[in-house]
This record gives structure tokens, C-alpha cells and sequence, in this order.
């Protein structure tokens, strides 16, 4: 696959040490399955980890502490392969199959947020929480103009939207700050669907949209 | 460290040096003390790549209790003291870090040495295990660093070299980080502050942080390449 764009190093160092909000990570996770370039680049994330763990302090352990992990590893099943070996192949990364609990986009129930506009909503937590959820977009379809409070991720699972910022295919992630505005439109003959997450709720500029806004809760 | 001093046939001594030390301990950083206690079986365990890469081979290879207890030793300790520092109390630490193990033990085989150094690894296993353990759910098994790729069981001495050289420039390129953005790294690996909690314990824009993030990253992952 080829993918044109990458996750933010800042989102991947936030994402490697275990902070990134759980939405983000999500989107990160199944970019990661999809993008080579960006698994080398959480590698070396990694590693800044496996240095603070190197220099960490040493911490006494338990009295019998290791005796019981002696005991236990007897028994406990070994993994053998990589649990992901046929990376890319399904449409839905497995990190995202494990969410929806499904591989199959069209099965879920999607739910009319607007104009050409379907949502399924991830998240049940609090609107303050922020989005976390898939985003249905007809072709040719707009979605209105927003901006964010905080950070918004959008990966593309089918199809193709453009933007101010470019042209975003399968694959492909935009990472976003609060300082930047954007009116995506589906492009080509095909539906768009992305995963989309942020860790604050979604600005839209035109007060008819934050009025639908109300009701839909992106 | 109760049971290092229980163990040793000098314990009565090494109570009592144990138990004056606790006071200085209480002065100072906490790794003095512990620093001592956890060598005091195993002097010199400082985690060489060599070392590591040899014993989790044997792991991996033979399942060789003794090169796992060895591992143990080095890595168990560490595991914890990360673990106590991002928010767990000792007994909650200790829990986690004893599946960390464990999965360590479990998961040797898809240990990939060309792709990332062991610490790297079981820093990933931790970081994981502890998501798991705060978010109450199920154990996630989709990330794990190595896993995208079959393990190579293949090492050549060029790769043995090339990352052991890897290692130390990181740690060297560590210390050529500038302080600012050195501590919005160890603010997120130390301490698990989010980017937002970051910018609002340094009274910094949550760009400002995003590009300290970014800065230090380049800066490292330079160093790393460099040894390529």
C-alpha cells in the first residue's frame, strides 16, 4: 500500500508512551498495520522507552516474587507466531475487527448524521471525551467545516476525500492540531469511510451545523 | 529486597545495614538504596545488548530456565521501579511486573533483534500491561513492538554490532538532548502525562509541547540512524 500521509512524531512518542487518549491510540494501532514507514518510526519511539527503562532505578522485588513466576511460567502458553502475520489483507485493520467486534463495514448500523453523512458511534463515554467513531461520506458529499479543540486523527478505510491539505486515500492519516480548519470532500465514484477520533469536541464553523451538531454529538 | 537479604547466610548484617541505610534512603532519591540492594547478588548487571540478546535467545530457542532467571534478575527490578514511577503503588507494580515477566517468558520466540533493542521490547510488554491493567479490559495482544514481521533467527555479528552501537548512541544522543525538551520526553515516559497534562504542568501552548516532542525525537532517532 502505498500511503502519502504519516502520523505526527509527537502523536507517535505521546502513542509509545502509553498516554495518547484511548481513541487516538485506536486510530494509531490500525495505521500501524497498514503503514511500514511509520512502524519504524514507532520503533525508535520505542526505544527512547527501552532507554528510560535501562536507566530506571532498580525497585526491590517481592519476597517469593520470583519463585512464583518460575512456578508459573511451567504451565502458561507460549506464543509461537506473530498474532499479526497477514497484515493489510482485510479492509478493517485487526485492532479496529476487535473494537467493532466485526470486518464488516456495510453490517454495521449505521446511523444518518446529515446530508450524503453516516456515523457509528465508538465511544460511549462523555461528549467531553471526545469522537470516537467511523464517518460514512457519499461521493462528492462535503462534510461542513470544522475545526478542532485538541487533536483529531482520521484514517481512511475506502475511498478517497481531499481537503485544504490534500488528497487522503486508504490508508492514509491525518493528523491534526486545534490550529488547523478543514471542509473534507469525498472524491471519485466511491463512498469514503474513515475512522475518526479527537480528545475534545469538534468546532464547526457555520452555526447550522453546530446545530446539528447538538443532535449527532461528533 | 527483603528477600535478597532472607536469603544470604550474612541476613542479621545485612538487616541492620539495610535498615540504617532506609534512613539515609528516605533523604535521598530513591534509587540509591535500591540500587544497592538489587546488585548486592549480582554485581556489574549492568544490561549489556550482548547479554540480553544472548539470554533471550536461549529463551526463545531452548526455553533455558536459567537464562530466564538470569533476565529476571536484570530486567524485574527495573520493570517495577518504571512501573511504581508512572502511578502504581509497590503491591499493584509488583502484580503487573510479574506478568510482564511472565509474558516475557511467553513471548521470547517473537523477539525480533534486528528490529529493536530487548529493553525497547519489554518496555513496549509494560506499557501495554499497564494500559490493560488501568483501562480494565481485556489484554490487548494486537501491539507488541516486534510482532509485524516473523522473529529471524539468524544474527550476524554485523548486527550484533550494529546494535549494540545503536544503543549507546542513544544513550549518548540522551544526553545531548536539551533539557527543555528532555523533560517533556521523561514527563511521557516517566511520569504517563498526556500532551495536554504536559502543557499544563510546564504552563506551555500544547503546540509548544508537540514540537518539543517532535525536536527530541528527531534528534534521537538521528543519533540511532547515525549507527546504521
Amino acid at each position: 500500500m502505498s500511503i502519502s500521509h504519516h502520523l505526527d512524531h509527537a502523536t507517535l512518542v505521546a502513542f509509545s508512551s502509553g498516554t495518547l487518549p484511548e481513541g487516538l491510540s485506536l486510530i494509531v494501532k490500525s495505521h500501524l498495520e497498514m503503514c511500514a514507514a511509520c512502524r519504524k518510526a514507532a520503533v525508535a519511539a520505542d526505544e527512547i522507552g527501552g532507554s528510560m527503562l535501562a536507566e530506571a532505578e532498580m525497585a526491590p522485588v517481592a519476597l517469593g516474587s520470583k519463585a512464583s513466576v518460575m512456578d508459573k511460567i511451567q504451565t502458561a502458553t507460549l506464543h509461537r507466531l506473530p498474532v499479526s502475520r497477514s497484515l493489510g489483507e482485510s479492509e478493517v485493520p485487526r485492532a479496529l475487527q476487535a473494537a467493532l467486534g466485526t470486518s464488516d463495514l456495510d453490517s454495521l448500523k449505521w446511523q444518518k448524521a446529515g446530508p450524503g453523512v453516516s456515523m457509528f458511534k465508538l465511544n460511549k463515554g462523555k461528549e467531553q471525551d471526545g469522537f470516537l467513531g467511523l464517518l460514512r461520506i457519499a461521493p462528492g458529499q462535503k462534510v461542513p467545516d470544522h475545526g478542532h479543540g485538541g487533536t483529531e486523527l482520521t484514517l481512511i478505510l475506502r475511498g478517497a476525500y481531499h481537503d485544504e491539505i490534500g488528497h487522503f486515500a486508504r490508508g492514509d492519516v491525518a493528523d491534526l492540531d486545534e490550529s488547523i480548519s478543514h471542509t473534507p470532500v469525498a472524491s471519485g465514484a466511491v463512498e469514503c469511510i474513515c475512522l475518526v477520533a479527537n480528545d475534545a469536541p469538534t468546532r464547526f464553523n457555520s452555526w447550522a451545523a453546530r446545530l446539528v451538531q447538538r443532535f449527532i454529538g461528533i | 529486597m527483603r528477600g535478597v537479604v532472607a536469603d544470604h547466610p550474612a541476613g542479621t548484617v545485612i538487616r541492620q545495614w539495610v535498615a540504617c541505610v532506609k534512613v539515609v534512603q528516605a533523604m535521598k532519591k530513591p534509587f540509591t538504596i535500591a540500587h544497592h540492594a538489587a546488585h548486592f547478588q549480582m554485581p556489574g548487571s549492568d544490561m549489556s545488548q550482548d547479554k540480553l540478546a544472548m539470554l533471550i535467545r536461549q529463551v526463545a530457542q531452548n526455553l533455558d530456565r536459567d537464562a530466564f532467571s538470569t533476565l529476571f534478575d536484570l530486567l524485574a527490578p527495573k520493570v517495577k521501579a518504571l512501573l511504581m514511577r508512572r502511578g502504581l503503588d509497590s503491591a499493584a507494580a509488583e502484580d503487573v511486573m510479574q506478568d510482564v515477566m511472565i509474558s516475557v517468558w511467553t513471548k521470547a520466540g517473537l523477539y525480533d533483534a534486528t528490529r529493536g533493542s530487548l529493553q525497547g521490547w519489554v518496555f513496549t510488554i509494560a506499557r501495554n500491561a499497564l494500559i490493560d491493567r488501568v483501562r480494565r479490559r481485556k489484554p490487548d495482544i494486537s501491539i507488541d513492538m516486534i510482532e509485524w514481521d516473523p522473529a529471524d533467527d539468524a544474527e550476524d555479528s554485523e548486527e550484533r554490532m550494529l546494535r549494540e552501537e545503536r544503543a549507546s548512541q542513544l544513550k549518548g544522543a540522551m544526553k545531548a538532548v536539551p533539557a527543555d525538551q528532555l523533560a517533556v520526553l521523561q514527563l511521557a515516559y516517566q511520569e504517563e502525562l498526556t500532551q495536554t497534562e504536559i502543557a499544563a504542568r510546564l504552563g506551555l501552548p500544547l503546540g509548544t509541547v508537540k514540537s518539543r516532542m517532535r525536536l527530541a525525537y528527531a534528534h534521537l532517532r538521528g543519533a540511532m540512524e547515525n549507527a546504521s
